[in-house]
């Protein structure tokens, strides 16, 4: 990998680390605080990265602890987002018969523990493989597991309840 | 109507995240024929992880942080430079013994600072045997975990040290057997254990030149990762695909499992 390739990786992880702290945290200041503290961070830690190692896992480990060691408080603080304040944080709205479904999962996304919404994120959006996922975490493989198995069961729980009241406004 | 085996909640969402191997597919797609619920439960879990993409697969809409870029900048030009120096030291395929494999990394764990070193010669041939035997569904090993006396004793035997089976089932690591491999020419044991997931690491022990005691260190080779050590005239490499700190904490237990064997022999 040539430096030019090197640079071209890293701006493609710093896309993809806006974007997870946007899932993450959705006050966008917020989220933007934690890119930059992230990636002020990692120059300063520089000298502990490992070449040929997972250059996007070391960065999302830094975010994460960031985002465990302190704003985390400010997250519970605003935990109870609306839909509609969300919405506008998210990129352009796909196609109008796919708006209903993504919007009813992300409320439903919403409605997780933190602890779940990160490692959804981690797996299902980000892709990293559970092992990668617990390493980021610090916690052990059976924990991310456990995390996800809860967190599709609630969504789909969630979404099941919110089925009935959405047919009958359909309906009416 | 058949009885199919019930998959794993594990299963099932490695199934969902389209990383389940091919026998767990098959078992999980078996299993679905059978169980409309739990073929329901799948399908809206695929329907969450695609919603969830389409929410969340995009850049941010608003800008970055002014001066976001120029941290990105600084920050790739320090990892750039970061690279080249361990390349002057350590990348040069001309310096590397082990046939032109480049040796990505091997640090010393012990203590605060960390030390860089060329693994050890035997390390190449543990590699090469577990990557030889570990994909291997038929016989992965000459002499099977039930007969342990008879595996510890040849194997101690042809290798000319004791060979310890250490347990790891703790870990969660279960002995499958062992085989006799070959390290330069002299015989070499190697011991081979399996996850539940069917995740496989092999111990490669063979007979040092001389007596010494090494602390264990971590390298990387071929994407394979092993922590080597010595201990009195054995040279142990402990070897598999995982994540560093729990090839060390399993390389912990070995030592401590051969430490306790010589007690009890003394």
């Amino acid at each position: 990998m040539t430096d030019g390739q090197l640079r071209q990786t890293l701006h493609l992880h710093v896309v993809r680390l806006r974007r997870y702290a946007h899932a993450l945290v959705r006050d966008a200041d917020q989220a933007e605080d934690l890119v930059q503290e992230c990636l002020a961070t990692a120059l300063a830690q520089a000298h502990r990265w490992t070449p040929g190692t997972d250059l996007r896992a070391w960065l999302f480990t830094i975010l994460h602890n960031l985002h465990i060691g302190g704003v985390r408080k400010r997250l519970r603080q605003a935990e109870h987002v609306d839909l509609e304040s969300v919405a506008h944080l998210l990129p352009q709205a796909p196609a109008q018969t796919q708006r209903l479904e993504w919007l009813e999962a992300l409320w439903a996304f919403e409605q997780l523990e933190p602890d779940q919404r990160e490692v959804l994120l981690l797996t299902a959006v980000e892709g990293f493989r559970y092992q990668e996922t617990a390493d980021i975490l610090g916690v052990p493989t059976g924990t991310v597991m456990s995390r996800l198995s809860r967190a599709r069961q609630r969504m789909r729980d969630l979404l099941a309840q919110r089925g009935k009241p959405n047919l009958r406004l359909v309906k009416s | 109507m058949t009885v199919h085996d019930r998959p794993t909640e594990e299963e099932i969402h490695r199934y969902v995240d389209g990383v389940a191997d091919e026998r767990t597919a098959a078992l999980v797609e078996r299993w679905l024929e059978d169980e409309p619920a739990d073929l329901r439960r799948v399908d809206d879990y695929l329907r969450l992880n695609e919603a969830l993409h389409v929410a969340f697969a995009r850049t941010p809409d608003g800008p970055a942080r002014p001066g976001l870029d120029k941290v990105e900048q600084q920050l790739a030009r320090k990892l750039a430079i970061r690279r080249l120096s361990w390349k002057l030291r350590f990348g040069r395929p001309g310096l590397a013994m082990l046939g032109g494999a480049a040796v990505i990394a091997g640090m010393a764990w012990f203590g605060s600072t960390l030390v860089w070193h060329m693994p050890p010669g035997y390390a190449h041939e543990a590699v090469e045997a577990h990557l030889l035997f570990v994909s291997d569904d038929e016989h992965p090993v000459e002499i099977p975990a039930e007969r342990r006396a008879e595996l510890t004793r040849w194997l101690s035997k042809r290798v000319g040290v004791p060979v310890p089976l250490p347990d790891l089932t703790e870990a969660g690591y279960y002995l499958l057997g062992g085989r006799l491999v070959t390290n330069h020419l002299k015989p070499a044991a190697q011991l081979m254990y399996a996850r539940g997931d069917g995740h496989r690491i092999t111990l490669f022990i063979t007979r040092a030149d001389g007596a010494q005691e090494t602390l264990a260190e971590l390298f990387e080779e071929q994407q394979v990762r092993f922590v080597c050590w010595q201990h009195g005239r054995a040279s142990f490499a402990l070897v598999g695909s995982e994540d560093p700190n729990l090839l060390r904490a399993l390389s912990d237990r070995i030592m401590a499992s051969a430490r306790d064997t010589e007690q009890a022999r003394s």
